[in-house]
């Protein structure tokens, strides 16, 4: 399959990139390409280099070699892991989100009411409005994470870049969690950029997957890569995925298992 | 006229100097405290005091009163620099972890000090006023020139107030949403520099890390909002440099100290309200 399959309007290009840390390179050759309305979950083991191709496509780094081209409709709304956060910070909610409203602000009072209309409605989008005023770092997992969501909304995104959004979560709020990020997609013809280990996460959600196998990255749809063979592959330990009530489940056996 | 009306009328300058130093000292605090780089803050102002130790060596034929206190200043900077730069490498080497390197620096930058004061004419007394602070001989020009210095620092911690929090907060989506957070790391750890170059030479090494830690930390715990934890560190330097002032001259007691002495006192308080808010939230 190739790694351009979408219609929508192309918001960025990744062109035979090296992209790593200093002058390592980590993934080598890295070619796709991001069109509104895309679903792309990039997978693969720990230290993989999931992250470091996320920054570049964010622009946060520069690829080794090769090119990383976003268009004038690229604006990203980048959700990071809540770990990074600086914990100690007593920031309400809204204010969390109020960051991303004003960050083409300069005065301390400049567009104050517009900017706290427009975080209220990225809080009142991802079902946060009740809690606007609480403190962020008090919240639970999921909703620091509709907090950030909300944070990314109210930059007036074409793209929503989320990395591992799902690690810590109970079952019922990691599933809420996705079922958001699909209406999103849906409702404002969101393109989705999901870095993750949870593969059940990315196997039903998804339409495309970019799956970190050593240096390179294979692009293929979730029914080609969510498979037994790629994947064990990529673990090197014995990958089953199984189909139940039409979702995949994915089961990982023990080495020495027979 | 009070006791504390006449200390104001004979050292009205050395007040304004301990109010100034105090909230630059605290605007810069929160985000020491916030990004925990509590072991740098500790170990800039002893390099910044070394740095004026070096001063007083290789100029000890020179004028004292002669650009003396430039001299000071602008050597304080350069150890600084040197120290962040030391800082920055052993980061990006990660050999040592951040607090073994700035401890390194803290124990070397103090052990030096007092070995090159020895070897000035003042001595040990002056070892002794580099620590403790002599805010009392702050005069007039003094002040005008530590205003000068910390000028820049109040203006961008008011007006880029927003930007620095937004990058000590979560500098990777501030930097995808087009904040220049190179540019403002810069800004940050420049005015963290020159408000330990300045302040050290106005106030002492104790005064100068005492307010770099404890305002940030009274506003990180009692604070609930952004402003609000910029705030509360700003009224509590400024109540704990006015108090411990009043006090240092009814009591007969260093400055620095009882200054530093206040601001504790009033963190103490502030941990204890944030736990009482805490039980009555639970309640």
């Amino acid at each position: 399959m190739s790694p351009d399959v979408g219609e929508g309007e192309l918001l960025a290009t990744v062109a035979h990139a090296d992209v790593g840390w200093g002058r390592r390179v980590v993934l080598r050759d890295v070619s796709f390409s991001l069109r509104r309305g895309d679903h792309l979950a990039i997978v693969g083991p720990n230290g993989s280099g999931k992250s470091t191709l996320l920054r570049a496509l964010l622009g946060l780094a520069r690829p080794l070699a090769g090119d990383v081209v976003r268009t004038a409709a690229w604006r990203a709304g980048h959700v990071p892991q809540r770990d990074t956060l600086a914990p100690l910070f007593r920031f309400r909610a809204l204010e969390v989100v109020a960051m991303a409203a004003c960050a083409d602000s300069w005065l301390p009072v400049a567009r104050n009411a517009a900017r706290r209309a427009a975080a209220e409605q990225a809080l009142a989008a991802v079902g946060m409005a009740d809690r606007a005023h609480a403190v962020f770092r008090d919240l639970s997992g999921g909703q620091k994470q509709r907090v950030l969501i909300a944070r990314a909304l109210a930059s007036a995104p074409s793209v929503l870049v989320l990395d591992e959004p799902t690690t810590g979560m109970d079952i019922s709020s990691e599933r809420d969690l996705l079922d958001l990020v699909q209406s999103l997609r849906r409702e404002r013809g969101l393109a989705i950029v999901t870095v993750t280990h949870s593969l059940h996460v990315v196997a039903d959600e998804a339409d495309r997957v970019g799956l970190v196998a050593g240096d390179t990255v294979r692009f293929g749809t979730p029914h080609e890569l969510v498979a037994d063979a790629p994947l064990s592959a990529v673990y090197g330990r014995p990958v089953h995925v199984h189909r139940i009530h039409g979702r995949r489940v994915i089961h990982v056996r023990g080495r020495d298992a027979r | 006229m009070t006791e504390f009306g006449e200390a104001l009328r004979l050292f009205g300058p050395a007040f304004g100097a301990s109010l100034l130093v105090a909230l630059a000292c605290a605007l810069v605090s929160v985000h020491v405290v916030a990004r925990r780089l509590i072991a740098v803050g500790v170990a800039l102002p002893q390099l910044a005091a070394l740095g004026i130790a070096c001063s007083f060596v290789l100029f000890a034929d020179a004028d004292p009163h002669a650009g003396a206190a430039l001299r000071h200043d602008v050597l304080a900077l350069v150890l600084e620099l040197v120290g962040v730069t030391v800082l920055a490498l052993g980061a990006r080497s990660r050999a040592l972890g951040d607090d073994t390197l700035a401890g390194v620096l803290f124990v070397g930058g103090g052990a030096l000090t007092i070995l090159l004061m020895m070897r000035s004419a003042q001595g040990l007394d002056e070892v002794r006023n580099l620590v403790e602070g002599n805010i009392l001989a702050v005069h007039r020009p003094e002040l005008l020139r530590l205003g000068l210095a910390l000028a820049p620092v109040l203006l961008v911690h008011v007006l880029g107030a927003r930007r620095l929090l937004f990058c000590t907060f979560d500098r990777e989506t501030a930097a995808t949403l087009g904040v220049r957070t190179g540019l403002w790391e810069g800004v940050l750890y420049g005015s963290l520099a020159l408000t330990v170059a300045a302040g050290v030479h106005a106030t002492g090494t104790l005064f100068v890390f005492g307010f770099l830690v404890l305002p940030g930390a009274a506003g990180i715990v009692l604070g609930r909002s952004a402003a609000g934890v910029v705030a509360v560190a700003a009224v509590t330097a400024l109540a704990a440099a006015a108090v411990g002032f009043e006090r240092s001259y009814a009591w007969d007691t260093p400055t620095g100290p009882t200054c530093v002495g206040a601001a504790l006192a009033v963190f103490v308080g502030a941990c204890a309200a944030a736990w009482l808010r805490g039980l009555r939230t639970r309640a």
